[in-house]
């Protein structure tokens, strides 16, 4: 390889074809030199325990984590059912006894309680209606009397 | 070699199967801690390896490494998959030494090539005076390759290293050094060329 050649290498300036193709034959033919094997044989040795126990480390504080994320989010809601559950059952245990339904036997004779029921509608109107009576606020529905014209009848 | 060396390579190779490569890839970009343990796994000792060549000092080499994994966790969401993920460490890890390296302001060792007529022939590498003993690395030949790779400037070290001895292609270490194709190949001859040189002058020059 000639000095100009070389100078060029060295300072990193653009070489022509033939110096191109001088460069590829000489890289060749380094491929086999003893500078490329001695860098072959050359071994890298492992770090120490510490040091990649610390590098865990580091990585763990960085890392986002997303089993621990998956872990929260179901510890959030199990908690959340959990309290679901709580309250439902102290609702259980505090509520009032519950008003028996009616058995199909006592169908008959069974009297509702709802307030939707329509006896009791009539009955609180009625009872309405009497108390205005009593307080002198409305005079009492008068029952009009048609009587029956007979002679209508004894004319045929 | 150790076996657990061995393994770790073999494990490193077989993850240069592309589609084991993407599926580790596609766990590590939903941040799977674990997925990322087994990156780490593979190419902590070839990090750690490169960036104290890079970096002379072990204490700071071991932080960078650190650093290089770190960056790579925190990044690897946004990795595209266009390069190989060996390349892309390697890109963090060139890159977090340069950052460190001028941070520091120190003014690196640079012992590039010259040439001159008296070693104008010995970067021809069909060179007979190399012996095969002196190709196999012993012990004191390591020390010796160790310091003259340490002596390089960062630009010939970066492309020797990933080149002979990560085995990366130009366009990877291109890629990965944001440089032409035809900078990294003047850089790996004349990495080749100091290197030759410098275990030369220590092995013929000892006994003289």
């Amino acid at each position: 390889m000639n000095r100009d050649l070389l100078n060029k290498l060295k300072n990193e300036q653009a070489l022509d074809t033939a110096e191109r193709l001088d460069l590829e034959q000489a890289l060749e033919r380094g491929e086999a030199s003893p500078a490329a094997q001695w860098m072959s044989q050359l071994h890298d040795e492992d770090p120490s325990m510490a040091w990649r126990s610390q590098l865990n480390a580091k990585l763990q504080e960085i890392a986002p984590a997303p089993a621990k994320k998956r872990f929260n989010w179901l510890g959030t809601s199990a908690i959340a059912a959990a309290g679901v559950c709580a309250a439902f059952v102290l609702f259980t245990m505090n509520r009032p006894p519950a008003v028996t339904e009616p058995q199909p036997h006592d169908r008959v004779a069974g009297v509702s309680t709802s307030n939707n029921d329509l006896g009791t509608v009539l009955m609180t109107a009625h009872q309405a209606d009497d108390a205005q009576i009593a307080a002198g606020v409305r005079a009492p529905m008068r029952t009009i009397d048609v009587g029956y014209d007979w002679s209508s009848l004894e004319s045929r | 070699m150790s076996h657990v060396q061995g393994a770790t390579l073999l494990a490193a190779r077989r993850l240069d199967d592309v589609a084991a490569e993407k599926a580790l890839l596609d766990q590590c970009r939903r941040q799977n801690y674990e997925a990322f343990g087994r990156v780490v796994d593979l190419y902590q000792a070839r990090v750690l390896g490169f960036v104290r060549r890079m970096i002379r000092n072990e204490e700071e080499a071991l932080d960078i490494t650190q650093e290089v994994f770190i960056k790579a966790f925190q990044g690897v969401a946004s990795f595209d998959g266009r390069a190989s993920l060996r390349s892309w460490l390697f890109r963090i890890a060139y890159h977090s030494c340069i950052d460190k390296v001028r941070r520091k302001e120190r003014q690196p060792l640079i012992h590039s090539y010259e040439p001159t007529d008296e070693n104008e022939e010995t970067f021809e590498f069909a060179d007979h005076r190399w012996d095969p003993s002196e190709v196999l690395l012993n012990d004191e030949l390591r020390s010796v390759v160790e310091q003259s790779v340490a002596e390089m400037s960062e630009k010939l070290r970066s492309v020797l290293i990933l080149h002979d001895q990560e085995n990366m292609g130009y366009e990877e270490i291109a890629q990965a050094m944001d440089i032409p194709v035809g900078t990294v190949k003047s850089r790996l001859f004349l990495a080749r060329a100091h290197l030759q040189e410098q275990v030369g002058r220590y092995l013929y020059g000892k006994g003289a």
